[in-house]
């Protein structure tokens, strides 16, 4: 039963991924006939400068492919000089090829998609960390406040060994009527 | 014939508790001298001669006026004394009644506890008992009954009934034995000391404790024997040796055939022995009549009326019963045999065919009926059916015998004497008393308020809880008992003023870890505040601790306070040391610590209602259960969070991972902005 029901969880989310992974692909397809158009040397330098960014895309199978972004965003940090020298410049394929053989340009392009990588990597167990220290120490101020209650009140407060409480009828300030101050009713 | 004491002889004595007047002379004599105000009694000098059956005479002395004649009589603990009638006695100086000089509490050595002396002046001819026969009959008139008339009339007036009239108890205060008063109706309850041949046929059914307080017709009854003892030397039939005997004759003959028989009476007396020996309450002479006929008014005599004859007689219990009179002792006195009266609707039959009563016959039918459905037992139908047979008769069931004013009186002794609760109290429940009234045959507004009191008395008894019960009903019945709580009896508490005094000094020598009150104490307080405490009671009797602690509190402080029993300082302080439950009540420990602190200052100061204000502060009390309610939310909320935090480890590990790729994504987004940002600006520079 249960693995009937992971099956069909399998088959939901398959599409969705592929979905994803189409629109992308979709998307760079598109971004990359217009560059073509517009010049040649540009998508030269981007499919070969975003190299990482492509394998980051191929690795990172969750749906909200943060790798993905991660890697991207800085791989074209890396890769966006060097099109700015095309787009300001002679905008020529020799450019990109020199760019692109360039072990300083390429250390940039791919050393800017490693530190993606690398923040990727090392900001989870940062942030994990940080939470479970908020979360202890929020649990260390309720239980001295439980055992603040508990000294003032006494396991009643619990509410596990209630004399009275909830029940209106049952408020203990009980003795009803008369026997309320005899001495000062006459006053 | 007078040689022999035949009033005394048959006078009840029942009483188990030790008698002052057997206790060993040698210890007796030894004891000195008892102080109640002004005047001295003596426990070492008992007077037997002016001793009646229940209560001992001792010799007294007036310390302002040691010439003065006075002797006391000490009141049985155990019964309720007519405290009431002492009141109106006391110091009236009434002709043809023995001077009541004083009466009040005291501790009596030889019973050990305290009890009710009764002050009379000492009257010096001895009691008329000793002189039966020897007044001439022609002064009998002079001598007898015109001063006990006399008497009764002063009584009557201030709705007083004697109830012990008997030579026995009738004194002549002058050695010339001129001058004859009645003696002592006051240390008993009504009509306790009257052997049956006193008493009415009624009242004589029933035993001592159950007579009741009754009416001037009982006494004018009484006057007639006695004056026919005076008139013939002494007991006119002596032959009748045992209750019984008299009962069945007097039913059988009447009262006035069976005791004037064959005796020589002087026709001149006979009219009025006729008129006062009437069986018939209606018929009877009253004490106006009694006064026409002294001063000289001849009436016409009472025919005498025979009691309805049965063409054949009913044979129960080893007798032949010819009326339904007999009948209805006779079944009484032997409920195991009362099956053969239902068996064949024998009784039915021989009520409708012999005695031509189908009144009387139907409501047999209809009692049998009853009885069968209320169990159906042989105590329950022997009671109905005797009541139906003669309904004049007490209400009888088991060995609770008693007229319905005397309930109160039969009920405190089968509880104190035989410790036996069970028999008044299923009178009550098994409604016989209900049945009794039902059965009268004239209306009686006397009868109507009874059976509104047998109606609450049935409410106390289905309520158990403290207050209420059987205990409740002995004190409402009964006025004049003192509170029998083991913390009191030796106390002899008779009224609630007297209750604050006593509790303080029983406070300092009882151990003050037990309580306080107990339930008899509880139900006197509720039976003699004449005040609806119907809330304390509730209170004092609740389930929980600490609200019966606060209701015991505010009982006590409510009686304190209406009879303005000043401060009581040992008793606050035995009470205070029960305080512990009320406290507990509220939740804050910091307002219990103020409190423990506070409540011996309180208990300093003696008052009950100044204790019972701060622990009952009803205020703080709600502000103490508001913030309690949210320290519980707060409490719970927390539980819940840290529970959440503990057992969602997991899933914090897991959202923290999800949340630090997401940072990651975004700072990688954000540095690529600004790389781009700054390399384009830089390029444009």
């Amino acid at each position: 039963m249960a693995k009937a029901a992971k099956a069909t969880v399998a088959r939901r989310k398959k599409p969705a991924q592929s979905g994803g992974l189409a629109l992308l692909g979709f998307m760079a397809l598109f971004a990359a006939l217009i560059l073509m158009l517009v010049s040649m040397a540009s998508l030269v330098l981007c499919v070969f400068g975003l190299l990482p960014t492509i394998v980051a895309v191929l690795i990172d199978r969750s749906p909200q492919r943060f790798a993905f972004f991660s890697v991207f965003a800085m791989n074209f940090a890396g890769i966006f000089p060097y099109l700015l020298d095309l787009w300001m410049g002679s905008n020529s394929m020799s450019v990109a090829v020199d760019s692109l053989t360039d072990v300083f340009s390429l250390f940039t392009m791919y050393g800017a998609a490693a530190a993606g990588w690398i923040l990727f990597a090392v900001t989870p167990p940062i942030v994990s960390t940080v939470m479970t220290f908020i979360a202890q120490r929020r649990v260390s101020i309720l239980r001295s406040r439980q055992k603040k209650l508990l000294e003032e009140w006494g396991d009643a407060v619990t509410g596990e060994d209630h004399g009275y409480g909830d029940d209106e009828d049952k408020e203990p300030g009980a003795p009803p009527g008369e026997p309320k101050a005899p001495g000062k009713r006459k006053k | 014939m007078a040689e022999q004491d035949p009033t005394e002889a048959q006078a009840p004595a029942p009483q188990p508790v030790p008698d002052p007047a057997q206790a060993p002379e040698e210890k007796s004599k030894a004891l000195p001298p008892v102080a109640m105000d002004r005047y001295l009694i003596h426990p070492g000098m008992p007077i037997p001669e002016l001793s009646t059956p229940s209560a001992k005479a001792y010799h007294a002395e007036d310390k302002r006026n040691t010439e003065r004649k006075i002797f006391a009589l000490i009141c049985p603990p155990f019964l309720g004394p007519r405290t009431g009638v002492m009141d109106v006695l006391k110091g009236a100086n009434i002709r043809g009644f023995m001077p009541l000089v004083e009466w009040g509490k005291l501790h009596w050595p030889l019973v050990n506890q305290r009890t009710i002396a009764v002050i009379y002046e000492r009257p010096v001819g001895g009691r008329l008992l000793d002189q039966l026969g020897k007044i001439n009959q022609h002064e009998m008139v002079r001598k007898i009954i015109e001063p006990i008339t006399h008497g009764l009339q002063e009584i009557s007036t201030r709705g007083v009934s004697h109830r012990q009239i008997r030579p026995s108890n009738l004194y002549f205060v002058d050695g010339a034995h001129e001058r004859l008063v009645l003696g002592d109706c006051t240390t008993v309850p009504a009509g306790y000391d009257q052997p049956t041949l006193f008493e009415t046929i009624e009242r004589g059914c029933a035993p001592p404790a159950g007579r009741g307080p009754g009416d001037v017709s009982d006494d004018m009854y009484a006057l007639g024997v006695t004056i026919l003892f005076a008139l013939v030397g002494g007991n006119p039939v002596p032959h009748l040796r045992t209750d019984d005997d008299i009962l069945y004759a007097k039913m059988q003959d009447g009262s006035y055939a069976t005791l004037i028989g064959s005796e020589p009476v002087p026709v001149n007396m006979l009219e009025a022995l006729r008129g006062l020996l009437s069986d018939d309450e209606h018929e009877r002479w009253g004490l106006e009549q009694l006064d026409l006929w002294i001063n000289g008014r001849r009436m016409t005599p009472i025919q005498k009326k025979s009691a309805p004859k049965a063409k054949r007689s009913i044979e129960y219990a080893g007798r032949d019963h010819f009326n339904t009179r007999t009948l209805s002792l006779a079944v009484s006195r032997m409920p195991s045999q009362v099956d053969r009266l239902v068996k064949d609707n024998l009784l039915e039959t021989w009520l409708k065919r012999d005695m031509e009563n189908s009144d009387m016959s139907a409501a047999a039918s209809n009692a049998i009926h009853m009885a069968q459905n209320q169990s159906g037992d042989k105590d329950i139908m022997a009671a109905r059916i005797s009541i139906v047979l003669d309904p004049t008769l007490p209400i009888r069931y088991k060995d609770c015998w008693c007229m319905p004013d005397g309930f109160g009186t039969a009920m405190a002794h089968s509880i104190m004497q035989k410790g036996n609760a069970n028999t008044p109290v299923e009178l009550i429940t098994r409604s016989l008393p209900r049945a009794w009234f039902d059965s009268q045959d004239t209306y009686n507004p006397v009868y109507v308020a009874l059976e509104k009191n047998f109606d609450q008395l049935l409410d106390f008894v289905q309520e158990r809880k403290i207050g209420y019960g059987v205990e409740r009903c002995l004190y409402e019945t009964n006025p004049t008992l003192a509170c029998q709580s083991p913390l009191l009896i030796e106390e002899y508490v008779l009224t609630i003023k007297e209750l604050m005094p006593a509790l303080e000094r029983v406070s300092a020598k009882v151990d003050k870890k037990s309580r306080p009150i107990d339930r008899h104490m509880v139900a006197f307080i509720a039976a003699r505040l004449n005040q609806n405490i119907d809330p304390h009671l509730k209170a004092v009797g609740d389930d929980r601790e600490e609200i019966a602690t606060l209701g015991m509190l505010s009982l006590l402080a409510l009686v304190q306070w209406r009879t303005k029993s000043g401060n009581l300082l040992g008793f606050t302080s035995w009470v205070g040391a029960h305080m512990g439950p009320a406290i507990k009540a509220f939740h804050s420990k910091s307002i219990r610590d103020e409190l423990e602190k506070e409540v011996p200052k309180l208990i300093r100061k003696g008052n009950l209602a100044d204790l019972f204000n701060l622990l009952d502060n009803a205020e703080q009390r709600a502000q103490d259960q508001m913030e309690f309610d949210e320290a519980c939310e707060e409490f719970k909320e927390a539980e819940e969070e840290i529970k959440d935090i503990d057992g969602g480890s997991g899933a914090l590990e897991k959202n923290s991972n999800r949340l630090g790729q997401q940072a990651a994504a975004m700072t990688s987004i954000v540095i690529a902005l600004l790389i781009i940002t700054v390399t384009f600006i830089g390029k444009l520079w």
